[in-house]
């Protein structure tokens, strides 16, 4: 009966199983959810084309990749509060040795999973209307899974502090809209005085946003707002396995 | 050899004050051991130290010899703690739950597949293990934690009231489950029908303390030959009195007693809630 399990020191086999019990489950069960997080970016596709007769769709479409990216990823505000208060598996997984780490990347990797179907769809309609190729399209999953690093580890740190469960789906609503709509997404940054950039840096999909942007409109890679997307990756990766709440 | 669970004047105040646990000395020793008590008693605490998700204030414990602090990550290898109201996540399957957290456990992914299946199949859940949970009643929707602790093949398993809130037929349901279990059983309840019917070695805790250790003959032993009488005596809890009288006694207070006044006399059997309300009248009054 007595089973010595080895050390595991990275356990990557959780993380997988993780991103199939949260993130696949999510598309094969859940297609509605999906719908659900496709439905505000393509409205808000729809009208920049109409309001912008058409010439405004590229930033629609590469605002809309972003927009879902951090959208999903901050709904982990929610699932990480919902898990822990609510499903205790928060409990369950640290008496079972899970580090706070392989919990987030599990969580990340399966929102990214989760993402994929709207991600899919923007990249087709990135083609169809010439502001994808396949360069930029590399350069775009890159940043993709960076930003989603970076936002699930802001949303964990915040949705592992949440201590009762009615704050946190307000928590969860107010920082996605926050750190979604106010970036420059959905239009060009050039819009944007200087001054209000640098606070707007505070999301991850700010520095995403204009990389991608400029890399758009000029087919080169701005290496300074790569470390600065990178940087603040670490920072809040690094403040959600400090300031997040895992052992009690 | 070590004992299962083994604790020294451990202590535990929390950040707002509450001493939830005071000094416990307590060692466990059986395959199917309960922690009975009532709300508030401490039982939730002490599982969560003693499966290493809580520092205690001071004191030790061990858990088959090894310390829940400094040994804890050798121990959460041997462990396997299921949280009191712990849920599944609905949109997930029974099987999606358990290879999530046998892998967990550092099975491989084939492993955790194998050993999950086997459990659900042996727990009764075999048909609806690719089912949604949120589509599973609440009794079978606890037995897939049941599962979970059957296929984790850990050496010591803590249940936190795996029964609360479920109904009398899902109750039946996952105490059948619970003795499929082959690790040795922690399992906290305030049940104390389920400690009767599952456990081997019972310790009553109150306050934060053990008040009584041992199996269930020794712990009724000073109620035997006793029966217990509502409606008269000292002891009371809230409008209800009672008192523990032999069947002679009774028969003879009962027929002194002006039934005319509106009181209702019952006699009952003597059962483990008594020793707990005897216990717990023992600290009011000391």
């Amino acid at each position: 009966m007595v089973l010595r399990l080895k050390k595991v020191k990275f356990n990557w086999r959780f993380v997988l199983a993780f991103v199939w019990f949260y993130g696949y489950s999510s598309i094969k069960r859940g297609f509605y959810y999906v719908l659900s997080y496709l439905a505000l970016p393509l409205s808000l596709m729809f009208f920049i084309y109409i309001v912008s007769r058409g010439h405004l769709i590229q930033y629609a479409i590469l605002g809309g990749i972003i927009s879902i990216i951090t959208g999903n990823a901050l709904t982990a505000i929610g699932d990480t509060s919902f898990f822990k208060l609510e499903l205790k598996l928060q409990e369950l997984l640290i008496a079972a040795d899970v580090t706070p780490i392989e919990y987030l990347l599990g969580m990340g990797l399966g929102n990214l999973l989760y993402s994929l179907p709207g991600l899919l769809l923007y990249i087709i309609l990135g083609f169809v209307y010439n502001v994808i190729n396949l360069i930029f399209l590399g350069l775009i999953i890159l940043i993709s899974i960076i930003v989603m690093i970076a936002a699930t580890s802001l949303a964990y740190m915040t949705g592992s502090r949440v201590s009762h469960m009615r704050n946190s789906w307000g928590v969860g609503s107010f920082l996605s809209v926050i750190l979604t709509m106010l970036p420059p997404l959905y239009y060009p940054y050039t819009f944007l005085p200087k001054y209000a950039i640098i606070p707007l840096m505070i999301s991850p999909a700010t520095p995403a946003s204009i990389l991608l942007q400029i890399f758009m409109v000029k087919s080169s890679l701005n290496y300074e707002l790569l470390l600065i997307l990178l940087f603040e990756t670490l920072i809040y990766l690094f403040l959600a396995l400090k300031v997040g709440k895992w052992e009690e | 050899m070590s004992n299962i669970i083994e604790t020294e004047k451990l202590t535990k105040i929390y950040n707002n004050g509450v001493k939830a646990l005071d000094e416990l000395d307590l060692t466990l020793n059986s395959r199917i051991s309960c922690i009975i008590g009532r709300n508030g008693a401490g039982k939730t605490t002490l599982v969560k130290i003693l499966s290493t998700q809580l520092k205690q204030t001071s004191g030790n414990a061990r858990v088959l010899g090894y310390d829940v602090v400094n040994d804890r990550h050798k121990l959460r290898k041997i462990i396997c703690s299921i949280p009191q109201e712990v849920k599944p996540a609905g949109i997930s399957s029974p099987l999606e739950h358990l290879v999530m957290y046998l892998t967990s456990r550092g099975f491989s992914i084939r492993e955790s597949f194998n050993l999950a299946r086997m459990a659900l199949k042996e727990i009764g859940l075999g048909e609806f293990m690719e089912t949604p949970t949120d589509e599973l009643s609440g009794g079978m929707k606890r037995k897939i934690f049941v599962a979970m602790a059957l296929a984790s093949q850990a050496d010591v398993i803590f249940l936190d009231e795996p029964t609360v809130g479920l109904d009398p037929i899902s109750r039946l349901e996952v105490w059948g489950a619970i003795r499929k279990l082959k690790g040795n059983v922690i399992l906290t309840t305030h049940y104390m029908e389920e400690a009767q019917t599952l456990c081997d070695q019972i310790a009553i805790i109150d306050k934060g303390k053990a008040l009584k250790v041992g199996n269930l003959n020794e712990l009724m032993e000073p109620l035997k030959g006793k029966v217990r009488v509502e409606g008269i005596g000292e002891i009371s809890i809230g409008d209800l009195k009672i008192s523990y009288l032999t069947p002679e006694e009774a028969k003879e207070i009962i027929s002194k007693t002006n039934l005319n006044n509106g009181v209702k006399v019952s006699v009952k059997p003597v059962s483990l809630e008594d020793v707990l309300i005897l216990s717990g009248v023992e600290i009011e009054e000391s």
